[in-house]
């Protein structure tokens, strides 16, 4: 089964590379071997997710320390609503 | 995520502080991240939060016990955010993402060898704050489903549970999502030397 750079890049993005049939997926390892286009637009892809954790880490001083503590008040107060 | 053993369901029914307060400590920042995440200001993101938690409470009778936590709260949250913006989101059949990534390749699906060369931009470290506007670019289902598969890094099935869309049209939005972000950051330069 040949794989060209669509067919590899598209199942990258779509992050569907262990879900894919066995032969599909050794078909695209082999691709990845020799294609260093497709395997720099995976790098690419998987520096894209970490940017953006770093970019939600910086909501680690948000929201404020008494949080929790209002988040379990609002459930202990709010009165259960009729179904 | 852990699951809800019987003792912590029927404490929570109750209202226990102790089982509330272990509730709200092991998954309020992550609900509240993704919220941010879907777009939320910080102060709708706090509202939201405590919806999804009362919602949460009303819904114990219906919580299968297969189901974890996180999936059953990234849910309610997935209909609180879709109620608070007013509006189902309709992902369009096509999106001009799409051509724009079709046109990247020659006919016979390589790479065009004059297209940007990926490797000018995978330096991760040097996209700074760039993602920041470029996620907030994103049409919001786009943007939910690249928040729960890429940050939270949850499984194609757990975001389709969620959402309640088809694991193929997760694939489709989180494909949409990436190459979008991958434009967004090369017209802002990102790790061009």
């Amino acid at each position: 089964m040949m794989m060209n750079c669509k067919d590899v890049s598209t199942l990258i993005a779509r992050g569907e590379l262990t879900q894919a049939p066995l032969m599909r997926r050794l078909a695209m390892r082999m691709h990845l071997v020799f294609c260093r286009h497709c395997r720099a637009f995976q790098r690419q892809l998987d520096a894209i997710a970490r940017a953006a954790r770093a970019a939600t880490a910086r909501l680690a001083n948000e929201p404020g320390a008494e949080f929790e503590a209002t988040l379990t008040r609002r459930m202990r107060e709010d009165p259960p609503q009729a179904k | 995520m852990a699951d809800l053993d019987e003792s912590l369901l029927a404490l929570l029914r109750a209202r226990d502080p102790d089982a509330l307060r272990t509730i709200a400590d092991e998954h309020g920042r992550r609900i509240y991240r993704a919220a941010r995440g879907m777009g939320h200001s910080a102060a709708d993101a706090e509202d939201l939060v405590q919806d999804v938690f009362l919602a949460f409470l009303l819904s114990l009778d219906r919580f299968e016990g297969r189901a974890q936590v996180g999936t059953w709260l990234f849910g309610i949250l997935h209909r609180k955010s879709l109620e608070r913006r007013r509006a189902v989101v309709r992902e369009e059949l096509s999106d001009p993402i799409d051509q724009l990534f079709e046109s990247q390749f020659d006919t016979r699906g390589h790479w065009h060898l004059a297209a940007d060369a990926p490797e000018h931009l995978i330096h991760a470290e040097q996209a700074g704050g760039a993602i920041a506007g470029c996620l907030e670019a994103l049409p919001d289902q786009q943007r939910e489903v690249f928040h729960l598969r890429q940050v939270e890094d949850l499984p194609a099935e757990a975001v389709s549970k969620i959402t309640g869309l088809s694991v193929t049209h997760i694939g489709v939005l989180l494909h949409r999502a990436r190459v979008r972000l991958r434009v967004c950051l090369g017209e802002k330069g990102w790790g061009r030397r």
